[in-house]
């Protein structure tokens, strides 16, 4: 059992009951992940803070907001935590619905425990891929930011593949100038290497 | 008449009085007083005056008088021995030694001869040296006479000669030796002249020593010498009426007649003394200044006057002082006086004014104050005679509108009144009644011999102040017509006769009635269902036949007293002063009791019914309405039944996650012992909620006898809520709670009350199907009501219930649902009646509905209210 993904990652549970509540809170602190429990969908938006690591476990019954109606929200707000729907009785309608919200499984109670934390160890493993990404891309964005102008111009041409000299004769100065330009390129952009620079090229183009 | 003439009359004198009343009347008494006492002082004054002054000035002359006379004599007793000290003297001159041892050697020659002059540088050897002692005593002359009385020897110490007169006829005068001093009128002026033998020292008569002494006024102011001056003496001439001299000569000039001088002195003349011998006619006046005795008159006069001034000022003081002290008096009753008649007559007078003469407004007050009081006493009489006529109106009044015949008899039995009422039972008038014989004209021949003894009997029990008796006789009518009739006889003592009044009431309607009456008391004995009456003390005073089985059941017989509990039924039947219906279930069938209190008489009627019949009737209907509640009850559950198991769901679901994370704890080792023990407790709890579910599911499942408990219908409130909670989450609905925050104690079959809440629940939310989901509302409330019941509503904003269907809301097999049986509000209203309880619904279509049951609050519900 892999558990180091799991570490840093917390679970939010979202169910009415309190017993339920409980009892999905005791199953997965079992594994080692923290849970924190919610009796309501808005209580769970009062409390949560955009940008923490974890997943969302939904009970879809629940009075006012219901649990499909928060994973809606959250994707039209841009939140982005994956989350495992678990219901007393789902039918197809309602399963289609929730996966198409970008949940991570649908899971009928009672379920066998296994099932669930299978469901919450992908939902945290996406959440962490997703966010590592997210975090290289913020780190190139802000080096970038800190570039010149030309220094921008020749970070471009480098990556490229574009050689000094080409690039010399492009911009109209001398192939010493673009030199020193490329040194505080790529120490502005803690590039060990040219092909380090040209990942962080691809990120940062990505983002774009 | 006679008073308002008097009246009059004395008006007129008042009027006539009136000026000077007025006047009198504006003035206070000290004032008056002291008016009048000044007026009359003055009278007095002037009177007295006059008259005192005459007294006084006459008493004043008298004073004078003997003071004069006092003074003249005493002024003559002066002059005398004044003139006597010179008879001394010249005795002193005639004895002395040397005149001897002069006329010792000298022998007087008969023959007249010269006479031998001496003067003031040549005294005379017989005259003693020192005659200076002798004081302001002088000699105009002296002579030594011999005893022939021829003058031998003269000594003039003034040089002045002889009087002729003297010399003319010296014998008359100095020849005998008896007159010694006298007083003679030489040359128009007087003179004195005294006289003293003298001898030489043989003792030989050698003659006489003469000294001639002028009476002038240097003579008589010596012989006053030791007097005022004001009292002038004087030598007066009575042939002339003149003054020869005087001892004050400016005053009283020597020559003025004495007419003249009384204008001046007073004058006061005597003879001399020892003098008479002479054939002088000489007077010795004492003359008195009138001016000085006129000014003390006057002064004495004056002081009299101040003194009475004084006198008069301090008597008129003291008068107005008294009247003063006598007005205040006045004053005081008069304020006493009037307030006092005021009270005691009520006259609504204003206070009396009270100033000015205080005795005339106190005369004007009690003129006023007796006619008040014979006005008062005229209108009482007035009034005693207008009430007189009134009593005989009213008597006559009562005795008219009497609706008892009342009849006055003298003592005699003759009949004096007979009032209408009797006139028309005995059909005789006024006129033809009185005069004849009570007993010969109304009373029936068979009663008349015991009515005179009634009469008799009333005269005795009157002394000893018995009531008036009432008995029964006949009486008869014009027409012969026999009836009963009730008499009393009330005698009345008149000053000069006895008579009696008689009541008579004709009974014979009474009589009737009473027989009726009588009939009537035996309806109760006739009546085939139980008839009681029972006092207060809990005996039974009667008790019809019917009430046998009743009477047995307690085990009394009439006359005696019940069983506890229901003496102390009667008890408070009898204080609550209301009907009150119990129930008995006896040996012979269950009675109904309907407990009438008669309170004025302070006992129950009670009336029994057998009611075993309609009881046996209830008790079936009772059952197959259980069995029809039951039946709906099951139905109910068989569509809740998905609800259900969703809620059995929960706890189990729960259960898993719980035993799953304590099995991977074991497995793994880790979680210490307090965490999994208390997940096994949480374990055992949704177990135990889940079995809860199952429970509750058997209780509204299974067929039982209903039962009462006490419960808080909160409780069954958020029960019945908590049954259906499945459905509201598969509609997504919450239910608005508003129970009562105290709870509401009934005592109650919580099954079939939670049954009908369920059904109100289940319902509304079928009324709520249709309505948008952010708008349904859907309302659990509960208190208490104004008039006490306890309630618990269920509301709904659904489309609401149309009027038609309102009025077959409660039938049973009426329903607007596909599905529906028709019986859920039936059963419910059934259920609601079983409990002493109400169902009620209201709706607004289109707005929603409102279903309301009511309950009695029990006992419990009071207490804890109280606490």
């Amino acid at each position: 059992m892999s558990e180091s993904p799991l570490t840093k990652s917390t679970v939010f549970v979202v169910d009415d009951d309190q017993a339920m509540r409980n009892s999905l809170k005791w199953l997965i602190e079992s594994v080692g992940v923290p849970v924190e429990s919610f009796a309501s969908a808005d209580e769970f938006l009062a409390a949560y803070q955009p940008g923490r690591s974890g997943c969302l476990v939904l009970d879809v019954r629940m009075p006012g907001m219901s649990g499909l109606d928060l994973q809606e929200y959250l994707v039209e707000h841009n939140i982005q935590i994956p989350a495992v729907i678990i219901t007393g009785h789902g039918d197809v309608p309602m399963a289609v619905r929730a996966m198409k919200s970008g949940a991570i499984d649908f899971i009928e109670k009672p379920f066998n425990d296994e099932v669930l934390l299978d469901a919450i160890r992908r939902a945290i493993a996406y959440e962490e891929q997703q966010r590592s990404h997210y975090s290289e891309n913020l780190r190139v964005q802000e080096r970038l930011a800190h570039l010149t102008p030309r220094e921008r111009e020749v970070m471009e041409m480098v990556t490229d593949g574009r050689s000094n000299k080409e690039i010399a004769n492009s911009l109209g100065v001398s192939a010493k100038t673009i030199e020193a330009h490329r040194a505080r390129v790529m120490e502005k952009m803690q590039a060990g290497s040219l092909a380090e620079l040209v990942r962080m090229a691809l990120v940062a183009n990505e983002r774009a | 008449m006679i008073i308002r003439q008097r009246r009059h009359s004395g008006t007129r004198k008042i009027s006539k009085r009136s000026l000077t009343r007025r006047l009198l009347k504006g003035i206070p008494i000290p004032l008056l007083a002291l008016a009048f006492g000044l007026v009359t002082g003055f009278a007095v004054w002037v009177v007295v005056d006059r008259i005192q002054t005459r007294a006084l000035s006459s008493i004043f002359d008298q004073a004078l008088e003997s003071q004069l006379d006092r003074q003249a004599r005493e002024s003559l007793i002066r002059f005398d021995e004044y003139r006597r000290s010179f008879g001394f003297f010249t005795q002193l001159i005639a004895t002395h030694r040397r005149m001897a041892d002069y006329l010792d050697p000298i022998i007087w020659s008969r023959h007249p001869v010269d006479i031998a002059h001496y003067d003031a540088g040549n005294p005379p050897p017989w005259l003693p040296r020192d005659l200076a002692w002798q004081g302001g005593i002088s000699a105009r002359h002296f002579m030594l006479v011999d005893p022939s009385g021829a003058v031998r020897e003269l000594y003039s110490p003034a040089n002045e000669s002889l009087p002729e007169a003297l010399l003319g006829e010296p014998r008359n005068h100095l020849a005998t030796g008896q007159q010694r001093a006298y007083v003679t009128l030489l040359e128009n002026a007087p003179w004195l002249i005294v006289s003293e033998t003298t001898e030489d020292n043989a003792r030989t008569p050698m003659g006489s020593v003469v000294l001639l002494v002028p009476l002038d006024s240097a003579f008589l102011a010596a012989s006053q010498k030791f007097v005022k001056p004001t009292n002038v003496v004087a030598i007066l001439d009575p042939d002339a009426q003149r003054i020869l001299s005087s001892s004050h000569p400016e005053g009283v000039i020597p020559g003025r007649t004495l007419a003249e001088l009384r204008k001046d002195y007073l004058v006061t003349a005597q003879s001399f003394f020892d003098y008479d011998g002479s054939d002088l006619n000489l007077l010795f006046a004492t003359l008195l200044p009138r001016g000085s005795f006129e000014r003390t008159g006057q002064q004495v006069l004056d002081l009299e006057r101040r003194q009475r001034l004084i006198g008069a000022a301090v008597m008129i003081s003291a008068f107005v002082l008294l009247f003063l002290f006598l007005s205040s008096r006045i004053s005081r009753l008069l304020s006493r006086v009037s307030s006092l008649s005021r009270r005691a007559l009520e006259i609504p007078e204003a206070a009396l004014d009270r100033r000015g003469n205080q005795l005339i407004i106190l005369e004007d007050w009690i003129r006023d104050f007796v006619q008040l009081v014979m006005r008062a006493r005229e209108e009482m009489r007035r009034q005693h005679e207008s009430e007189l006529q009134e009593t005989e109106k009213l008597r006559v009044a009562i005795m008219d509108a009497s609706l008892d015949s009342v009849i006055t008899v003298n003592e005699r039995g003759g009949i004096i009144d007979f009032n209408p009422t009797a006139q028309k039972t005995f059909d005789y008038s006024h006129e033809e009644a009185v005069g004849r014989s009570f007993n010969d004209l109304v009373v029936a021949p068979k009663w008349r011999e015991t009515f005179d003894r009634l009469l008799y009997l009333s005269l005795v029990g009157a002394d000893q102040g018995a009531p008036l008796q009432r008995v029964e006789m006949q009486a008869v009518a014009r027409d012969g017509h026999i009836f009963p009739v009730e008499l009393s006889i009330k005698p009345v003592f008149l000053e000069e006769q006895l008579v009696f009044t008689l009541y008579l009431r004709d009974i014979a309607e009474r009589k009737v009635r009473e027989a009726e009456i009588r009939s009537l008391a035996a309806i109760p004995s006739e009546s085939p269902i139980p008839v009681l009456r029972i006092n207060r003390r809990g005996v039974i005073t009667y008790a019809n036949q019917p009430s046998a089985p009743l009477l047995k059941h307690w085990g009394c017989r009439p006359l005696q007293t019940l069983p506890v509990y229901w003496r102390n039924r009667v008890e408070e039947v009898l204080s609550s002063e209301s009907t009150s219906e119990l129930e008995v279930m006896t040996d012979f069938g269950v009675f109904s009791l309907l407990f009438a209190p008669v309170t004025e008489l302070d006992y129950v009627n009670v009336y029994a019914r057998d009611i075993t019949g309609e009881r046996l009737a209830e008790e079936e209907l009772k059952r197959r309405q259980n069995e029809l509640v039951h039946v709906t009850r099951l139905s109910n559950m068989g569509e809740m039944a998905t609800g259900i198991a969703h809620e059995l769901n929960q706890p189990l679901s729960a259960i898993v996650n719980f035993a799953n994370g304590c099995a991977r704890r074991l497995r793994l080792d880790m979680g210490g012992k307090e965490e999994l023990l208390h997940a096994l407790g949480q374990i055992s709890a949704q177990a135990g909620r889940a079995g809860e579910i199952i429970k509750r599911l058997r209780g509204m499942v299974s067929r039982r006898q209903p039962v009462r408990e006490h419960v808080d219908l909160n409780v069954l409130a958020r029960e019945a809520c908590s049954m259906i909670s499945h459905e509201l989450k598969r509609q997504d609905l919450a239910i608005e709670h508003r129970l009562a925050q105290r709870e509401l104690w009934v005592r109650v079959d919580s099954v079939q009350i939670e049954q009908v809440l369920i059904n109100l629940l289940r319902n509304a939310l079928d009324a709520l199907v249709e309505q948008r989901a952010p708008n349904r509302h859907l309302t659990i409330e509960s208190g208490v009501q104004p008039d006490g019941m306890v309630f618990v509503s269920v509301k709904d904003n659904g489309s609401g219930i149309s009027r038609k269907a309102m009025e077959h809301l409660f039938d049973p097999f009426y329903s607007t649902k596909e599905s529906g049986m028709g019986m859920g509000l039936a059963i419910s209203q059934t259920i609601m009646s079983h409990h002493h309880g109400k169902l009620r619904a209201e709706s607004f279509p289109g707005k929603g509905s409102t279903f309301t049951i009511e309950l009695p609050p029990s006992v419990a519900n009071l207490v804890s209210a109280a606490s």
